[in-house]
């Protein structure tokens, strides 16, 4: 590869995407979860913990070695890719497949399951004896503003019109899937939320302990995820079917690069917002001797 | 305002969320108009079965406390007034005076609780 701005750019996302995605982030959610257990341990806090420690610990265990593993495993296709991609096209497309491989497979095999098995637990433990409510019927824009609701849905219709005006003026072979790809989540997003929007706010509780200050907070982040999703996913509907139709044109190394950035920011993201929860959650509900429950 | 209920209670689920939503009525927490959670929402955040709030929402209603539409569950607007009616309390102040006036007529307590039934059955 020729020394340019573009190899350059390439080379340190790369390296970036490894040391975030493989070993910052994951070290930095290990210390979390150990911080966890050791000032909250599970004889003092056992609603706190609906699978057995030592469960937890080997799956934590688990996640370590799987990241470890596939961090040096990127760290090697990062090295030969240097040494002998034939372009930098070749160089982005070592990068693109290493992030799905170093982002999805510790997620999909490790980290889902296990905080499906959590939940699960959670759900499944009796509820406190005394339980409190708040007497008023909560509504969509109680979590978020009506901004944020009505970026979701612009940026969202903003995509669909998009898949319109490629389906009318741009279709052809190539067009063809993205467009069927990128409607079809754009259509799925924009159901959720104006289901979000219309039906009437009776959301599962995630945990039957969880202080009525957290649960409001687990749902105001579950909102806005939505919300924040279909705007998210508007935007990137329409670059991504303006490019299949070639109304605009980037160089197909630098489309490598947006997937990888946008993981670094998510996997940062993920462990940023492990780290505010555990600074502002109320653990005091999950103790042996508490038996009471505010409202949200 | 906050509802609170205690599984431990020896008062039934549903009657604390009468007692508790009649009170708020009464002492204006709760005022004339004001949208009640839906039957749902409640259910869930009180980790309680749906039909118990929705037995309680239809005895509130009974007496005239709120009012229940297409558009969700309201105080009715006369909510403050009928909340101090306790429909309960009178039925129950109602049958200690006939069963005092039965005794008095030298009736035993199992021809009174004979004679409940049987009204009962009608």
């Amino acid at each position: 590869m020729t020394s340019n701005f573009q190899t350059y750019l390439l080379t340190g996302v790369f390296a970036s995407q490894i040391i975030v995605i493989s070993f910052y982030a994951p070290q930095r959610w290990r210390r979390s979860c150990a911080l966890l257990l050791e000032r909250y341990p599970a004889e003092q806090y056992p609603r706190l913990y609906p699978l057995p420690k030592q469960e937890i610990e080997r799956k934590l265990a688990i996640f370590k070695a799987t990241h470890l593993a596939i961090g040096f495993g990127a760290t090697a296709v990062f090295v030969a890719a240097l040494l002998f991609a034939r372009s930098p096209y070749w160089f982005a497309v070592c990068m693109g497949e290493s992030v799905v491989v170093q982002f999805t497979v510790p997620l999909y095999i490790i980290a889902l399951p296990l905080w499906i098995r959590i939940s699960k637990g959670l759900r499944a433990m009796p509820p406190p004896h005394r339980r409190s409510a708040e007497l008023r019927q909560w509504r969509v824009t109680d979590f978020v503003s009506p901004l944020w609701i009505g970026l979701g849905f612009g940026l969202q219709t903003l995509g669909l019109a998009c898949s319109a005006a490629v389906y009318l003026y741009w279709l052809n072979a190539h067009t063809i899937l993205p467009l069927v790809i990128a409607t079809g989540t754009g259509a799925c997003l924009l159901g959720v939320m104006t289901y979000t929007l219309l039906a009437p706010q009776g959301a599962a509780r995630p945990d039957p302990y969880l202080s009525g200050a957290d649960t409001f907070r687990v749902r105001q982040r579950r909102y806005r995820m939505r919300f924040g999703a279909g705007a998210f996913y508007g935007i990137f509907q329409t670059f991504y079917l303006l490019l299949s139709a070639q109304l605009i044109r980037i160089d197909s190394a630098y489309q490598y690069v947006i997937p990888s950035v946008l993981l670094q920011l998510g996997a940062l993201l993920l462990v940023s917002n492990a780290d505010y929860g555990f600074a502002t959650r109320d653990f005091s509900v999950y103790r042996a001797d508490s038996g009471t429950q505010a409202a949200p | 305002m906050q509802i609170t209920i205690d599984d431990r209670s020896p008062v039934p689920v549903f009657s604390q969320l009468i007692s508790q939503i009649r009170e708020a009525v009464r002492s204006g927490q709760l005022k004339p108009g004001a949208t009640l959670p839906a039957i749902r929402q409640l259910a869930v955040e009180l980790q309680i079965n749906p039909n118990t709030v929705a037995k309680a929402y239809r005895l509130l209603e009974r007496d005239a406390v709120i009012e229940t539409g297409p558009r969700g569950s309201f105080v009715h607007l006369e909510g403050k007034k009928h909340s101090r009616v306790n429909l309960g309390a009178d039925a129950l102040s109602a049958l200690s005076q006939i069963v005092r006036s039965l005794r008095t007529k030298g009736l035993t307590d199992s021809e009174i609780r004979n004679a409940f039934v049987s009204v009962m059955k009608e």
